[in-house]
């Protein structure tokens, strides 16, 4: 058997995106968690106060995905696991309008030191009220194409978005 | 689906350059000090009315208004798509480019803090584009001065601050205000390093394919 590549992928966003229940989605080992008792008034009781970590395996890649905590305070967290980088999932949920500022701050900085492919997964698409990825995609000011709407709990949905990251990071190349 | 939110989390300006390519009406409620509902009209990227109560205000008033808003952290807004023969019939069309009217509303506060819920990162980087706009004095001073840095390899606010010798707040304003103006945007190109990486994100492109 050919030996494997480790790469890594980085899940980053605000609070309540759904970033852990992706890493579990993709990851093919129990997820190590770092969930803990919200401090603090998040908007739910147990948080990501360290970074979560899963295995993906696609084809002979290993993929090593790196949950970031979605609290600002944790931010210092972002460099350490972004160093080497494959690439970013930038996870947002359309019901919490008011974390798209912080999820545009977290993108905007984390691309522009780290230059990588990315993707914006907008999650909670079946609630009533909820901005739409193309809402999202204007507001981050990227192509529609790189801002697609995914179910968290979905393997499919998770595999799909790395798909769409690498097609448009080749795309990219090509302009 | 409206596009609806607080203005605790995004700044007025931040609403409105979202809606640069659409046509609606953008409702304000809950705003402290204004008990009358208000609804500014765009489309095409202008402001085409902003009324209060029902009113639309003449263009000293509107200007007014609209410089207090872009500071308000209270309220909730919502925007509805509207057909265009709808917003046609906005009496007293200001016609307001929307970049133009916030920059030119932001330009005149000088209290950079109203403005920090909508501040980048200070490490996030930016680069300069090829955009050419008139500036006012102050704004054109520090343009002056970051113009290089900013053309060259692109520079944080906090490099910015340090090399200009100026509060970080301030370097952090500036930035901002080049943003709306159009000059500056975070960087997002591509390194020679992730270059280098396009067989790999071939192979495992292939790989997720099968």
């Amino acid at each position: 058997m050919a030996e494997s590549t480790l790469l890594k992928l980085i899940v980053a966003g605000p609070v309540g995106a759904g970033k852990t229940t992706f890493i579990k989605s993709l990851s093919e080992i129990p997820v190590v968690e770092t969930d803990e008792v919200a401090s603090e008034n998040i908007g739910k009781d147990r948080t990501t106060i360290g970074i979560d970590f899963g295995l993906a395996r696609v084809g002979n890649y290993e993929i090593r995905l790196f949950g970031t905590p979605g609290q600002e305070r944790f931010d210092f967290m972002q460099d350490i696991v972004a160093e080497g980088a494959l690439s970013l999932a930038l996870l947002v949920s359309g019901a919490a309008p008011q974390s798209l500022p912080g999820a545009r701050r977290i993108l905007e900085y984390l691309t522009s030191q780290f230059p990588m492919p990315f993707v914006v997964g907008v999650t909670h698409q079946d609630r009533e009220r909820a901005w739409k990825p193309d809402e999202v995609a204007s507001f981050l000011k990227l192509p529609e194409e790189q801002v697609l709407g995914l179910d968290a709990t979905s393997r499919e949905d998770a595999r799909a978005a790395l798909q769409r990251m690498l097609e448009f990071a080749l795309l990219g190349e090509r302009r | 689906m409206p596009v609806f939110g607080s203005l605790g989390d995004f700044g007025l300006s931040d609403v409105l350059m979202l809606l640069g390519n659409r046509q609606g009406s953008l409702d304000l409620r809950s705003i402290p000090g204004y008990s009358q509902p208000i609804t500014v009209s765009v489309a095409n990227g202008e402001i085409l009315s902003i009324s209060q109560g029902g009113e639309a205000l003449d263009p000293e008033r509107a200007s007014a208004l609209l410089k207090s808003l872009l500071r308000q952290a209270q309220g909730e807004f919502e925007f509805t798509d509207c057909p265009s023969e709808h917003l046609a019939n906005c009496r007293n069309a200001l016609r307001w480019p929307l970049e133009r009217a916030l920059l030119t509303a932001g330009q005149q506060e000088t209290e950079w803090s109203a403005y920090q819920r909508a501040f980048s990162d200070p490490r996030t980087k930016f680069e300069a584009t090829s955009a050419e706009v008139q500036l006012d004095d102050s704004l054109r001073d520090f343009w002056g001065k970051a113009e290089r840095l900013l053309k060259s390899d692109g520079a944080t606010a906090e490099e910015l601050s340090e090399k200009l010798a100026m509060p970080l707040e301030q370097a952090q304003f500036y930035l901002y205000e080049l943003r709306l103006a159009g000059l500056v945007t975070p960087a997002r190109g591509h390194s020679r390093e992730q270059a280098s990486k396009r067989d790999l994100w071939r192979q495992v492109l292939g790989a997720l394919r099968k």
